[in-house]
């Protein structure tokens, strides 16, 4: 006879945003995202911690706003749907902010209703020392626990307050066996019991195993009409109607809103649980303002690229003479002293060397970006963001939601893409996807900001500003052209501005010092591998020469020789190949190409490329060229493989083109007549895809208006 | 500086004006079962900031997530809403309900929601 269970299973449920993650990172110690937006976790995340010699299995859900299924829910929200369906064996933890109470407790009835075997987790934002909140707290806990019949733990999860109470419980839930029916809720409360016989002569009371799924049926939840096709829903739901005189759904939600309103209204003004709120009006009144608020976003975006460029540029110096004198110089006395080969040394000094003082001047920009993209992400303005931005999303017939993905790309675009999950029609997610490769990622800033302090001393952040500019430019005109080609409704847009916090400095230095890290160890082997890689080569002498004789790269060199790179610059265009990996690899490879013992990277740089045009080329085609591999693997993941060809087509094509046309006009005068031809060969390339995109266009018009007459036969 | 700003209003205003417009007849055209409740003055495109409507009911709508949506949001039948703010271009608009809760939704979608309009007087 077993006295324990071996594993206990719990599985965090809740609304979006109520502080699930964030209990799932304090309680196993992981570093998921976290942000102040609705719908930050995507996928089910799973992990486990010890507890008292027990395994405990943690399940993170995405959160969700009702658990009632339909056809255009987005993935993850149908993903909890299946989930609760299911009535797995566990701990179903329910996490509820204290914020938001009453959007919370709709989720908890329906859990209830469910007879889900539960335990309440109440998020709350303060802390034990704060003994009037805490009473008052307290009381607030009993009346749920009486009013709800479950065991309710209050919690602060960012400050880690009640997580030992809460972990007590849970054990404490999953050996009582008995507890588990809940009866608290059931259909009798709802419906009289006439009306219910009426029901179940209708549908016959053996269809459903429990009262949960009959009020989902009800409700018109598309995973328990799947189970029971053959009981038609317009047919049952008129004799009852005569009673309630609404549809079943909007019976049932205003049930669970009447039932919440006299049970737990809070006074937001008097109670002192809740964090006042009048700042946060004055706030919302300027960030929100109907004039005034789009300046204040674009504001805030340019003060974050400011920070970055200047900040980044400033302590860039600063990063690359310590590791110099820290690091590269102390292992060459060493390897000096031992009287090493000089292709060893060569190896370590155009390679390892290198590629580490390259990796180390990432850190400071990346820092200062993940500071910045935390804060907006943590601070909730981000979803401020999206209310200021849909109607002019609108003419790519996008909506605002679509602007989650584009910021966090400036990040990174992998997580990016993952998160278009959120946008629940396939057109939206389709062109946000595809736009997001043109968000300058940090690897591409890191090139840019290596070639601004090579060419345009004087206005690096200007320069680095305007590749982003274009970079959003050319998302837009991404977007406007699928936009026309593909058809379908934009997504409704229906979210909830959350409240603004202040995110505290330890968390902002912890998880943003934390996602720098993970992305130097997730790049940096790279990065030193492909420079050692390169500096091996160029010291045992497989020369250069005959890379260059080669007839194929000599062919290549011909097709990037429009955009202003000259015949014997052949690293800059191997820099480019190397960026097919990851973008970041690029500056590490043009450094061991270019590096000797005797000169600066910068000047090497000005020498090789003849001139700040063709660096500004080089750098447009960095900017809007092939996303990297692991980009174009999720977005093949995400979509499928037909999109992920395209999008490297379109970027590939779309950034030839850009750079060309830039080189050719800013050079006219030095070569009149090829810059002509070239510019017409272009004018005439771009003409044939505006044509082409035209034909679409109008063919996908002939096959709406072949539709359109059979749906009105209808 | 202060006629500049006048001039800009009066633009503002002609082209939220013409795109409202635009906007009605469009809806007419898509439902057109609808003509009298958009057109009328119970419809959230004539709905200014600060001004507030009692939800009577809620259409089924094409997309039922968004009508499960609304309604986790809280909106049934007997409440009050109450336009909080209206985004640049006077689209998105924030909706606050009387029980506390707000959130942000397009004018031209959420007229799925059936309201009758409160006048001034009875705030």
């Amino acid at each position: 006879m077993l006295s324990r269970k071996p594993q206990i299973q719990i599985t965090l449920i809740g609304t979006p945003n109520a502080g699930k993650t964030s209990l799932f990172n304090y309680l196993t110690g992981e570093h998921n995202l976290i942000g102040n937006w609705d719908g930050v976790t995507l996928d089910l995340a799973k992990s486990s911690f010890n507890y008292l010699g027990n395994l405990i299995k943690v399940n993170d859900l995405p959160g969700c706003y009702s658990l009632v299924a339909s056809k255009q829910m987005s993935l993850e929200e149908k993903l909890v749907c299946e989930y609760v369906n299911e009535l797995r064996e566990d701990v179903f933890i329910n996490v509820i902010s204290i914020e938001n109470l009453n959007r919370d407790l709709y989720v908890t009835l329906q859990l209830l209703e469910q007879n889900c075997y539960m335990l309440i987790v109440l998020n709350t934002h303060i802390n034990k020392n704060d003994q009037y909140c805490y009473k008052d707290q307290q009381k607030l806990v009993v009346y749920l626990k009486n009013t709800l019949g479950c065991q309710v733990v209050c919690c602060n999860v960012v400050t880690g307050f009640g997580i030992l109470e809460l972990k007590k419980s849970i054990l404490e839930q999953a050996n009582c066996v008995n507890n588990k029916q809940n009866d608290f809720l059931t259909l009798q409360k709802y419906i009289s019991p006439q009306t219910l016989e009426n029901l179940y002569k209708h549908i016959g009371s053996g269809l459903f195993d429990s009262v949960g799924k009959l009020i989902r049926f009800l409700e018109g939840d598309v995973i328990v009409n799947g189970l029971q096709k053959n009981v038609d829903l317009s047919l049952i739901a008129d004799p009852c109607h005569s009673s309630c005189n609404q549809q079943w759904d909007v019976f049932f939600a205003s049930k669970r809103h009447e039932f919440i309103k006299k049970n737990f209204i809070i006074d937001h003004n008097n109670s002192s649980i809740i964090k006042k709120t009048k700042f946060v009006d004055i706030l919302d009144k300027i960030t929100l303002h109907q004039y005034f608020g789009l300046p204040v976003f674009c504001a805030v975006i340019y003060l974050m690229f400011f920070c970055v460029t200047e900040i980044g540029n400033l302590t860039q110096n600063l990063v690359t003479a310590l590791i110099t004198k820290g690091f590269i110089n102390p292992i060459n006395q060493w390897l000096n002293l031992f009287d090493c080969p000089g292709w060893l040394l060569g190896i370590f000094n155009d390679g390892i060397a290198v590629g580490v003082s390259t990796l180390c001047n990432f850190i400071p920009i990346l820092l200062v970006m993940h500071i910045c993209l935390f804060i907006l992400e943590n601070s909730g303005y981000i979803a401020r963001a999206v209310f200021l931005i849909d109607r002019l999303m609108g003419f790519l017939g996008l909506s605002g939601k679509s602007l989650i993905p584009m910021i966090i790309g400036f990040g990174c675009n992998v997580p990016a893409i993952v998160g278009a999950r959120v946008i629940e029609q396939k057109r939206d997610k389709i062109i946000t996807i595809l736009m997001t490769p043109f968000m300058s990622c940090n690897a591409r800033l890191v090139t840019y900001s290596v070639f601004a302090m090579a060419f345009f001393e004087s206005h690096q952040g200007n320069i680095i500003f305007y590749l982003y500019g274009v970079g959003i430019i050319s998302a837009i005109l991404t977007g406007f052209l699928l936009q026309k080609i593909l058809s379908g409704s934009r997504t409704k847009l229906i979210m909830e501005l959350p409240k603004y916090s202040i995110p505290s400095l330890n968390s902002i230095f912890k998880k943003s010092i934390y996602r720098v890290k993970k992305f130097l160890t997730d790049s940096g082997l790279l990065v030193i591998s492909i420079c050692t890689i390169i500096a091996g080569l160029k010291n045992i002498h497989f020369s250069q020469c005959d890379l260059l004789n080669c007839i194929v790269f000599k062919y290549v060199m011909l097709f990037f020789k429009p955009m202003g790179i000259l015949a014997d610059n052949w690293p800059a265009v191997a820099g480019l190949f190397s960026g097919l990996i990851a973008k970041e690899v690029i500056i590490g490879s043009l450094n061991s190409f270019y590096h000797t013992n005797n000169q600066e990277i910068f000047g090497v740089l000005y020498t090789q490329f003849g001139g700040y045009k063709a660096a500004f080329a080089y750098l447009l085609f960095v900017l809007l060229s092939f996303p990297c591999v692991s980009v174009v693997t999720s977005i093949a993941k995400e979509l499928d493989t037909r999109w992920a060809i395209f999008s490297v087509i379109w970027t590939t094509g779309l950034a030839y083109v850009v750079s060309v046309f830039y080189y050719q006009i800013a050079t006219f005068n030095e070569h009149p007549m090829y810059s002509t031809k070239l510019l017409l060969l272009i004018a005439s390339v771009l003409l044939a895809t505006l044509v082409t995109i035209k034909m679409i266009i109008r063919s996908n018009k002939r096959h709406d208006a072949k539709l359109i007459p059979i749906v009105v036969g209808q | 500086m202060r006629i500049i700003l006048i001039y800009f209003r009066k633009i503002i205003k002609k082209i939220r004006l013409i795109y409202n417009q635009i906007s009605i007849l469009h809806n007419i055209m898509n439902n057109q079962n609808n003509i009298k409740d958009v057109s009328g003055l119970n419809s959230f495109f004539r709905l200014k900031i600060g001004e507030s409507a009692l939800i009577i009911d809620l259409a089924i709508g094409d997309n039922q997530y968004y009508r499960q949506r609304l309604l986790a949001q809280g909106v049934v039948p007997g409440e009050i809403l109450k336009i909080k703010h209206a985004a640049p271009f006077g689209d998105p608009i924030e909706v606050s309900l009387s029980s506390g809760r707000s959130f942000i939704i397009r004018r031209e979608e959420a007229n799925i929601i059936k309201i009758v309009k409160l006048d001034s007087i009875e705030k």
